[in-house]
């Protein structure tokens, strides 16, 4: 059992947690003011969405398509170089000819 | 009735139907369908929580306009986060909590008050009672003396008396143990008790 002097701090904390808590209470936060939430619609709609994938994936995946790319590009180059090489060797032998030379 | 009309009150009809059946689905489920960029449930989650968050960044900032802009920030948080969020992990509004508080922290640490600032009114300027007056001077007062308490503990107030947010719930979002959020709790009160003792005679 508490003494009476515990008890008499018990209550004065009571009623003095009760004030507090009424004065507190006279402070009241705002509202959302008018267009903010339409605001923020707006914006979300302008604004991009982060990846679900995982943020080392999604690097990987980012040099995975230059390397395709590159490489793409390298078998075009390769094919364009063997083509105008088979020109090359096409007007060679024109000239030989046009030349009176018969290739062997 | 002309056909066009009708045809709108049937689209009206349509929106606000699923706006309502919307707003029945929980902030989970709400959340994955903002991962598939639903603009629809975007709106419904963030005029659910908008008023809650302003009220936290108010009453730990004590300035409405930067409460309104962490509000914002923090909403497009949770459209560009969503496609990631974990359906049964964390509550959504500890999650939601925690990013407000966060952006409250970072513009504090950027912000550092001004000393003798003049506090926000935010009565509606009518000045016809002198008893709304005399609130409103108390009120002023409360919010001095909330906004004078260290950060932590001003922030476990905020959380725990002002949003009825649960203990545990509020030493997830500040990311300390129960037992130090009590503690934070108990030093802000006995602060206040100090600070606002010539409002309570």
């Amino acid at each position: 059992m508490p003494n009476e002097t515990e008890q008499t701090a018990q209550v004065h904390r009571l009623i003095t947690d009760n004030d507090l808590d009424r004065l507190l209470g006279t402070w009241e936060a705002p509202e959302a003011s008018a267009g903010l939430l339409h605001r923020i619609t707006e914006d979300a709609a302008k604004t991009p969405q982060r990846s679900a994938m995982s943020p080392i994936v999604v690097p990987m995946m980012q040099a995975a398509a230059v390397l395709v790319v590159a490489l793409g590009l390298g078998i075009w180059a390769g094919i364009d170089a063997g083509s105008s090489a088979n020109v090359n060797t096409a007007s060679s032998i024109s000239d030989q000819m046009a030349n009176g030379d018969m290739p062997l | 009735m002309p056909l066009d009309a009708t045809l709108g009150n049937v689209i009206e009809f349509e929106r606000t139907t699923a706006t309502a059946s919307l707003s029945m689905l929980d902030d989970d489920r709400l959340m994955v369908m903002i991962g598939s960029e639903d603009r629809d449930a975007f709106g419904v989650l963030a005029a659910r929580h908008l008023d809650r968050c302003i009220a936290i960044a108010y009453r730990t900032l004590g300035d409405r306009q930067d409460a309104e802009d962490i509000s914002h920030d923090a909403m497009l948080r949770v459209w560009r986060h969503a496609p990631k969020w974990k359906t049964g992990g964390a509550q959504f509004t500890t999650w939601l909590y925690r990013v407000v508080v966060n952006l409250c922290i970072d513009r504090t640490r950027r912000v550092k008050p001004t000393a003798g600032e003049v506090p926000e009114d935010l009565s509606d300027g009518k000045p016809d009672a002198a008893d709304t007056l005399e609130s409103n001077q108390t009120a002023d007062q409360v919010r001095e003396a909330v906004m004078a308490l260290p950060d932590r503990q001003k922030e476990a107030l905020v959380l725990c008396f002002f949003e009825g947010v649960s203990n545990a719930e509020a030493a997830e979002i500040l990311e300390v143990s129960v037992g130090a959020l009590e503690q934070l709790l108990v030093r802000a009160r006995r602060s206040l008790r100090v600070t606002l003792a010539g409002l309570m005679d």
